[in-house]
């Protein structure tokens, strides 16, 4: 049976107190291409300048033959809500699934806007004891 | 007060932000080429046609085996920095930082697993002093090769890089598609180009595998990205060519 193709993103700018060097996320990623048989390719870097997305935007709207993104964290995404829409939307037209490791969550199909609730839930119950 | 006279070394790389050089010891080329089959095959193969041969199926693993294989082998470093030492002597000065680890791209063709799409290093925090070395272990031409959209094109795409956010860089590499180039390189030649140029390549779209190694390098006194970053100091560079008055200048700054 064909693997599926995941393209790895990785970002490369502090978030939350958040910096992962990229060959580290890179290694998660592949990592959990192993175990879940997906066929890695090689991830692409975000640029560091503030609010860019170019390559995520790279990948969901230029890349061919992918089935999959694998992203760190959700923190990763953009906080910009209309921006999220854009990149979940893009994603669902182009049956491409978006992978976030850490938090064990994938979106596929679900309902986008549902879909963004639950993720800012989750990064509301991780920063309860934030001063 | 008299004025430095550039070189045409340095005459290209101030005007296009990259510049090709001969290679003059074959033999340490010769040495970087050989350790790479003997890793691949045990045997001296065409590494243009490593696409054919049998065992290739799981290219990023083999790529990682080449790489961790040669990062351990000081003197396969030495002899790579050996390669670009003249020249970057030229271009980035004498006393030098270098990436502890030497990256190696394998670029079979019709392989989109591998693709490296545009962006300039310093769009990942690298210095804005930082080369990059490139180093082709086969001939390269057209969609073999890498390609770069030369300084004075990198620079303007940078002015309005964000008005690119929710396109992709795709959009970038067609509207330049004119200025970009494909580097022609034969083996024995070696590439030197500056952090801040976009590059990348597309699917090798030729009927030949490329085999490049690159590693980037840096003044030791130079500044980090710290405009883009909140790096202070870089992990990833060690020091090679520590000149005599610094190494006890360094003693002092250390001591207080």
């Amino acid at each position: 049976m064909n693997k599926k193709n995941l393209q790895g993103y990785t970002f490369t700018r502090n978030k939350n107190g958040l910096a992962i060097p990229t060959n580290i996320q890179s290694g998660i990623i592949r990592n959990y291409c192993e175990k879940n048989n997906y066929n890695f390719k090689l991830h692409l870097d975000e640029f560091c300048l503030d609010g860019s997305f170019i390559q995520l935007f790279q990948i969901l709207k230029n890349k061919k033959d992918i089935n999959a993104i694998g992203i760190c964290s959700i923190y990763f995404l953009p906080e910009n809500k209309d921006l999220l829409q854009k990149i979940f939307s893009i994603s669902k037209k182009r049956k491409i699934e978006i992978i976030f490791i850490f938090e064990n969550i994938i979106f596929k199909s679900q309902n986008i806007n549902i879909f963004i609730k639950e993720i800012s839930q989750i990064k509301k119950i991780n920063f309860l004891t934030k001063k | 007060m008299f004025s430095l006279k550039y070189s045409n070394l340095q005459k290209k790389f101030i005007k296009q932000g990259y510049a090709i050089f001969k290679i003059d010891n074959i033999q340490n080329l010769n040495y970087i080429k050989k350790k790479v089959e003997q890793i691949l095959t045990g045997e001296k193969i065409n590494l243009n046609n490593f696409h054919k041969s049998k065992g290739n199926i799981d290219l990023n693993k083999t790529r990682l085996k080449i790489i961790q294989k040669i990062n351990k082998n000081n003197e396969f470093k030495l002899k790579y920095f050996n390669i670009f030492e003249a020249a970057l002597n030229e271009i980035v000065g004498s006393e030098i930082s270098m990436q502890k680890n030497i990256g190696l791209n394998i670029q079979t063709p019709k392989d989109s697993n591998s693709l490296i799409e545009m962006h300039a290093d310093t769009y990942a925090g690298e210095s804005n002093f930082e080369v990059v070395t490139w180093l082709p272990l086969v001939n390269v031409f057209k969609t073999k090769s890498m390609y770069i959209l030369p300084i004075k094109y990198s620079r303007e795409v940078e002015k309005n890089i964000l008005k690119y956010n929710e396109k992709g860089t795709d959009i970038i590499y067609n509207k330049y598609r004119k200025k970009i180039k494909f580097l022609n390189l034969k083996f024995g030649e070696g590439l030197i180009f500056t952090s801040n140029v976009l590059h990348g390549n597309k699917i090798n779209l030729t009927n030949q595998t490329r085999f490049s190694f690159n590693c980037r390098f840096k003044s030791i006194f130079s500044p980090q990205n710290l405009k883009l970053t909140n790096k202070t100091n870089s992990n990833m560079y060690s020091s090679v060519s520590l000149k005599p008055a610094s190494i006890i200048g360094l003693e002092y700054i250390n001591k207080i």
